[in-house]
């Protein structure tokens, strides 16, 4: 594993599979976090947390139980425990360790614990049989492009608003099209290759 | 938090005492040098095309306005600028419905939908120009310059390759400097041309309706980069001027990453957003699947304005640089020092024992954990049991799919197996025997190819040439890169050994036309699989020393 595929491999995360705009994934956070850009910024942090530790726990039962042993029929159903787990441990960590942060993430968290960029992300992972070390940068930077992705949309609905278009068009399916715009712009990062 | 209040969008025209309609109308000026040179390059039919997209841009934005019972805006001419830029991003060949497609599209969806100029988020030109890439056949017929084009059908035309496609393989393009600078070459053709381009982006920083910060970040990161990464065997100042010449970087940097409506307002965003966009071009002309990034970086910076605002708020005024630095870090610090780490306590309430809480709450825990457990229990019991009955089937196809796959990739073999050998470039090797005699090795291997990735089975014999190649998973265009997918292109591979190339003066293979990606996937994946097949090779007296032996054998 040289630095070359790391850096592939995170640059993928960021970029042509984002994990919002390309897989299509965490977009089932609560609606908050595309309206309001601190609420954008705290999901986006929950969201990465989240994902790296879950992609550890999983990665971890993956190449040390299940494939040792045969079992990976059960991957999806150990992942999915997996990432309650992960997302209680985290929950409970902060409320101990981190209260302010807590606070400010209280809300969030549940609505990440059932979030599919978690889950997701720890069978793509496991999916490639990439190493740790990859595993977790592609959890990081697939975190840090949903945050700046999340961030960015809230930013544009506060700045442009989306009260212009025909009434038709007004609250979903605008929102939508702007989703499907910001796409776009990516669609020129698909089979980014780095070799 | 304290507000930090962002400019909100406004149509551009605070910096002159002008109008909208006199900015727009500099550009147009500054555009028209230009295209009359690829007038005199491509012939008439670009001046045809020019007028459609003008014409469909102004409709679209006259019979929406008109519609939705609005104010009319078509008198600012920046419909005009949009059409004008539109046709100038796409090949001289293009059909003329394709400018009318992108045009309604950049003033309805992205202009008009968000509240017409200056409230746009994304470059209308430049996303209608990138909606087309949806017709990768039409956006890719780059006829050569001075060849007289057909006013009515274009079909049959000759293409040429473009300098990009000679800079993708890492190759110089065969053109002097002043080709390269006037644009004597394939291309769209509003971009081929960088001596005109340069023409109207000076005049536009002279009439200071565009700031020099962001095309002088774009080009000058690009500048900088592909100097210090050029390509292997390629002189470092020629490689640069080479980017620097060809695609849309000059039209890009001056007249669409400067558009005041999705460009940020502030000095310090604005350098921010042109260097972004000059490291982001590099990125995907070096290792993007499309050959030109300009278009593609300057959209995803787009998206990104309201950040690069953010970030690049200039300081109040009368504040000292250092001062409004130590401000700001201290606003951020006083943010973050509330969150602190603190050791748990424990709060004992009076005549209580010692952890009775604790307790209270494990307990709470473990009914909890204990009610959900034996729905695992249950779902865990389920699984192993479909597991048990679905196994041997499952192994059955599997091994009818070997089978057929060993047929297709090593047809003279009659057995194959799985061997122990491992290459990271390679997810996994087979041996292919004939009685009980090794023949060769089957690789498995992965490539990205246009769509993503693509794994590929390659068999070689023990003479390092190619028995065969299948294609067991791909994501490519159905119609368009399927078509380097079929029995014609794979059945070129058979027999060849060494190291091949898609262009090039020796052991070329074909590339199928309109599916130059897929096809150098492929042969990447097949080069890569020589190559493991080749270490096999080399690594041949520890293998007999290994002396393994297929059990089932």
């Amino acid at each position: 594993m040289t630095s070359v595929h790391l850096a592939g491999v995170a640059l993928i995360a960021l970029l042509s599979e984002n994990f919002i705009l390309v897989n299509c994934m965490g977009i089932g956070t609560h609606t908050k976090a595309f309206e309001d850009p601190v609420q954008a910024r705290r999901t986006g942090l929950a969201l990465t947390l989240g994902m790296v530790l879950t992609t550890f726990l999983c990665w971890l039962a993956d190449n040390l139980l299940l494939i040792p042993f045969g079992w990976t029929f059960l991957r999806t159903l150990t992942f999915t425990l997996l990432s309650l787990l992960s997302l209680f441990l985290l929950k409970h960590g902060l409320r101990l360790f981190i209260p302010e942060l807590h606070r400010r993430l209280e809300e969030i968290l549940p609505g990440v614990s059932s979030n599919c960029a978690v889950l997701g992300a720890a069978l793509l992972v496991s999916q490639r049989g990439y190493s740790l070390g990859a595993a977790m940068l592609y959890a990081l930077c697939g975190g840090v492009g949903a945050t700046i992705v999340l961030m960015s949309y809230a930013g544009l609905r506060e700045e442009v608003g989306f009260e212009s278009c025909p009434k038709a068009f007004q609250g979903a399916p605008i929102a939508l099209i702007t989703a499907g715009l910001m796409a776009l712009a990516l669609v020129g990062f698909y089979g980014l290759q780095i070799a | 938090m304290n507000p930090v209040h962002a400019p909100r969008r406004v149509d551009p025209m605070l910096r002159l005492g002008g109008s909208t309609r006199g900015l727009m109308a500099d550009v147009l000026v500054a555009l028209t040098p230009n295209l009359i040179m690829s007038a005199f390059l491509f012939g008439v039919r670009v001046l045809l095309l020019t007028a459609i997209s003008i014409a469909a841009c102004v409709l679209a934005e006259f019979l929406y306005r008109r519609l939705m019972g609005k104010e009319q805006t078509v008198g600012d001419l920046s419909a005009c600028v949009t059409g004008v830029l539109l046709a100038m991003s796409l090949p001289s060949t293009a059909p003329y419905w394709a400018p009318v497609v992108g045009g309604v599209f950049a003033i309805v969806v992205v202009k008009q939908f968000y509240g017409g100029l200056g409230r746009n988020f994304m470059n209308p030109a430049l996303t209608g120009r990138m909606l087309l890439c949806a017709f990768p056949m039409m956006m890719t017929n780059w006829a050569p310059a001075l060849q007289g084009l057909s006013i009515q059908n274009t079909t049959d035309a000759v293409t040429a390759a473009t300098p990009l496609s000679y800079l993708q393989l890492g190759l110089l393009p065969p053109l002097d400097h002043g080709q390269m600078l006037l644009g004597q070459h394939g291309g769209s053709f509003g971009e081929v041309s960088i001596f005109m381009v340069l023409l109207g982006g000076g005049y536009l920083v002279m009439r200071r309706v565009i700031s020099a910060r962001i095309p002088l970040s774009f080009v000058g990161s690009v500048a900088l980069l592909t100097f210090l990464f050029p390509a292997a065997e390629v002189p470092r100042l020629e490689w640069m001027i080479a980017q620097l010449c060809s695609g849309g970087l000059m039209l890009g940097a001056f007249f669409m990453a400067t558009d005041c409506a999705t460009s940020p307002v502030t000095p310090r965003g604005q350098l921010m957003f042109g260097t972004g966009c000059g490291v982001l071009t590099v990125l995907l002309r070096y290792f993007g699947s499309y050959p030109d990034g300009v278009g593609w970086a300057i959209l995803t910076m787009n998206c990104m304005v309201w950040l690069l605002d953010r970030a690049g708020l200039p300081r109040r005024f009368g504040v000292r640089r250092l001062e409004g630095m130590r401000a700001g870090l201290e606003r951020t610090l006083g943010n973050l020092s509330e969150i602190k780490l603190v050791r748990p306590g424990r709060r004992r309430g009076e005549g209580e024992l010692p952890g009775e809480s604790i307790l209270d709450q494990f307990w709470v825990w473990c009914w909890s954990i204990l009610s959900m457990a034996w729905i695992i229990v249950v779902l865990v019991f389920a699984s192993f049991a479909v597991h048990r009955f679905t196994d041997l089937p499952i192994a059955q196809q599997a091994d009818r799919e070997q089978q057929a796959l060993l047929a297709q990739v090593m047809p003279q073999a009659d057995l194959g197996a799985e061997t122990p050998y491992r290459d990271s470039r390679a997810v996994s090797i087979g041996a292919g025997y004939r009685e009980m005699e090794l023949i060769g090795h089957y690789i498995e291997v992965q490539v990205s190819g246009f769509g993503g990735m693509i794994t590929m089975v390659v068999g070689v014999d023990l003479n390092g040439e190619v028995t065969g190649v299948a294609i067991l998973d791909h994501k490519e265009t159905s119609g368009m890169g399927t078509r380097a997918l079929d029995g014609t292109f794979l059945n070129q591979f058979i027999g060849r050994s060494g190291t091949l190339h898609i262009t090039g003066h020796s052991n070329t293979i074909q590339a199928v036309s309109g599916a130059t990606m897929t096809s150098r996937a492929i042969t990447i994946g097949v080069n890569r699989a020589l190559a493991v097949a080749a270490d096999l090779e080399t690594a041949a007296p520890e293998k007999d020393d290994l002396s393994y032996t297929d059990s089932e054998a």
